[in-house]
């Protein structure tokens, strides 16, 4: 059953140098207990997608011009700041990349768990400590009952992500949106929190929606894959399909471009070129600078979204075995 | 032949205190680290942070003044070197940094970040200045009407050939590269690896690259060396290191890369904890706070570093 579904999603950001559409008709759907991985590089529209939906970019230049965000049916974008406060945090959490600047320094970490659970939950200062305690020991840190009084300086990277996972899932959220959640963390350190989020998904039953420029940490946890470019969807299929049969010319460019321990010494894969210019974005295929494969039609024709079975796939290539487009769903 | 010799290399920094500013205890950031790099060659060094790879690699080129060791370059003692001696030698060593953000400054234009040295160094002088600077930056897949703009206009991906354009400028023999493609993205990323390779080829350079992603270095790398808390705790030519690691440390970095295919169903080594810190590193073996394999010998008694198989070598009492 789904439980967020973002329709045509489209925001614009207003700089001096003209309007940027960060996110561009965007489209996918999160199901009950499935983690979703949404995939693409610096730039591609991933975190604005995902700040779209807790509507975190109110007081910025930027509008949201087209679309819904369905969640359990009810549309987000037509919440008022109020209704939007009871979904933050208890029905929906985000993890943030940067452990180190997402707490606050000046309150212990004890105190940031507490006032959320007293807000979302109505418990009591002695229930809510008690409950603190609980979640640091739920997320694996050693002597929670001293951690939960001190400092986030007093910790560690690895551990302040853990505390911030904590406080993310003190509510018990039905959808937890990580962005970059290991991005500037050790590998040995990543491999610690990929390990506990997997467990506790399982544990909670929560759905997760995971943001990452990282493949292989999208190969090991996510069922599904949707891979951004430029603002666009290029591609939505199953983890399997996409490290094993991708459609997209940029799916398969960015995986065979990624050097792993198998690959020989030598040539690395590359995709020439570099990601567009927001502000004169190219017309046609978006990627058709950069693909190999271009013909002209490339040029002149956006593709959209078009169903093969279970996957979808935005390229011209594909244009004609499709079963209609995405939007005219 | 060897074109850099370092032995023995030792690096602490002081942690002073008070008023006073009283020396309370030393940070190991590189503890008596010893390795060898034959010309032409890509020498791997890999980590966490603060395992103290950068400091090396800063010490090796003296850019950091190392407490004690030995440092050889192409015959030449570095330690023995002052001021003036040094920047005659320069030229031939370089370094290409990790953030091509703050590497590069802002106030100049690429053909004077390019040039700068050419110049300083009387390599160039003028309109041979001049197109030297176009033939690099030809040659890193830039355009040569790049000399004029500044860095801000470009990506960091472009900056990152900026920064590999002045390095080579010099015609340097050796150059540190730190973590140079850890900021980029993917597929930025496999160009720039690419161009490390095809300018090896061209213009017979020796590298150390020091990185945290073992991918990455595994790609590039004829040796690896591998640090933990100031020290090497293994060093194996880069195919054997993969195939055959020995070290529990080594193991667990590679077990720790994602692999990126969800069928790759690979061993799982999770350490537990964080890394200690280098004020006050453990006793003994520095790794057995997280080893799996740690007995009460690892806790007291300090491994060496031993030849363990032909060039393969390895800290640790339990192998």
């Amino acid at each position: 059953m789904t439980l967020l579904e973002v329709q045509d999603l489209t925001t614009e950001f207003r700089t001096e140098d003209g309007i940027v559409r960060a996110v561009d008709g965007v489209s996918f759907h999160v199901v009950r207990g499935e983690t979703l991985g949404l995939v693409g590089e610096s730039g591609s529209g991933k975190s604005v997608t995902s700040l779209c939906i807790m509507r975190l970019l109110q007081g910025t230049s930027a509008r949201t011009t087209r679309g819904r965000i369905l969640f359990e049916g009810e549309d987000l974008l037509k919440k008022d700041e109020s209704g939007m406060r009871h979904i933050r945090g208890n029905q929906i959490s985000m993890i943030f990349q940067e452990p180190m600047t997402s707490l606050n320094p000046v309150l212990t970490v004890g105190f940031q768990i507490i006032e959320a659970l007293k807000i979302h939950e109505g418990l009591t200062d002695a229930e809510a400590s008690e409950k603190a305690v609980e979640l640091l020991r739920m997320v694996g840190i050693p002597s929670p009952d001293r951690r939960v009084k001190e400092f986030p300086h007093r910790l560690s990277g690895g551990m302040r992500q853990r505390v911030m996972i904590a406080m993310a899932l003190s509510c018990s959220p039905k959808l937890l949106i990580a962005d970059e959640p290991t991005t500037a963390l050790d590998v040995t350190v990543q491999a610690q929190i990929l390990d506990l989020m997997r467990r506790l998904k399982i544990e909670l039953g929560m759905s997760i929606l995971l943001i990452t420029h990282d493949l292989g940490v999208i190969a090991g946890m996510a069922h599904r894959v949707a891979v951004m470019y430029a603002g666009q969807i290029v591609e939505v299929a199953s983890a399997d399909d996409i490290f094993n049969a991708p459609l997209h010319p940029y799916t398969e460019g960015l995986l065979y471009s990624i050097p792993t321990l198998d690959t020989p010494r030598g040539k690395l894969h590359v995709i020439e070129g570099t990601v567009p210019d927001p502000i004169h974005m190219p017309p046609g295929c978006r990627f058709h600078p950069r693909c190999a494969e271009a013909s002209p039609r490339c040029r002149l024709q956006m593709p959209h979204l078009i169903h093969l079975g279970d996957r979808s796939v935005a390229c011209l290539k594909y244009a004609n075995g499709g079963t209609g487009e995405a939007s005219a769903q | 032949m060897s074109l850099l010799e370092v032995r023995h290399l030792v690096k602490w920094f002081t942690v002073s205190r008070g008023t006073l500013r009283r020396t309370v205890s030393y940070l190991k950031a590189v503890d008596d680290v010893s390795l060898d790099i034959d010309e032409g060659k890509t020498f791997g060094l890999v980590g966490e942070s603060g395992c103290g790879k950068t400091t090396l690699g800063r010490s090796i080129l003296r850019l950091e003044q190392p407490t004690s060791g030995d440092v050889v370059f192409d015959g030449i003692d570095l330690m023995k070197l002052n001021a003036k001696e040094l920047r005659h030698l320069r030229p031939r060593m370089q370094a290409v940094f990790q953030d091509p953000y703050s590497s590069l400054n802002p106030r100049l234009t690429v053909g004077e970040i390019v040039g700068e040295a050419v110049e300083f160094h009387g390599i160039a002088r003028g309109r041979e200045r001049r197109e030297l600077v176009s033939d690099l930056l030809r040659r890193v897949g830039l355009e040569p009407s790049h000399a004029g703009r500044y860095p801000h206009e470009f990506s960091g991906g472009q900056r990152q050939r900026i920064g590999i354009a002045r390095a080579l400028a010099v015609k340097p023999k050796l150059v540190v590269c730190d973590e140079p493609v850890s900021a980029l993205d993917v597929s930025v990323q496999s160009q720039i690896l690419n161009l490390f390779q095809e300018l090896q080829e061209e213009f017979k350079v020796t590298y150390l690259f020091i990185a945290h992603g073992l991918n990455v270095v595994k790609h590039v790398s004829d040796q690896v060396g591998v640090m933990y808390l100031g020290k090497m705790v293994e060093m194996a030519p880069s195919e054997e290191l993969y195939r055959s690691s020995l070290h529990p440390y080594t193991k667990a970095l590679i077990s720790a890369i994602p692999a990126p295919n969800p069928r790759q169903n690979q061993e799982r080594i999770i350490l537990e904890g964080d890394v200690p810190s280098a004020v006050d590193p453990p006793s003994g073996c520095r790794f057995h706070t997280r080893c799996w394999l740690a007995r009460e010998e690892c806790r007291s008694s300090e491994p060496e570093l031993r030849e363990a198989g032909p060039g393969h070598y390895v800290a640790c009492l339990r192998v």
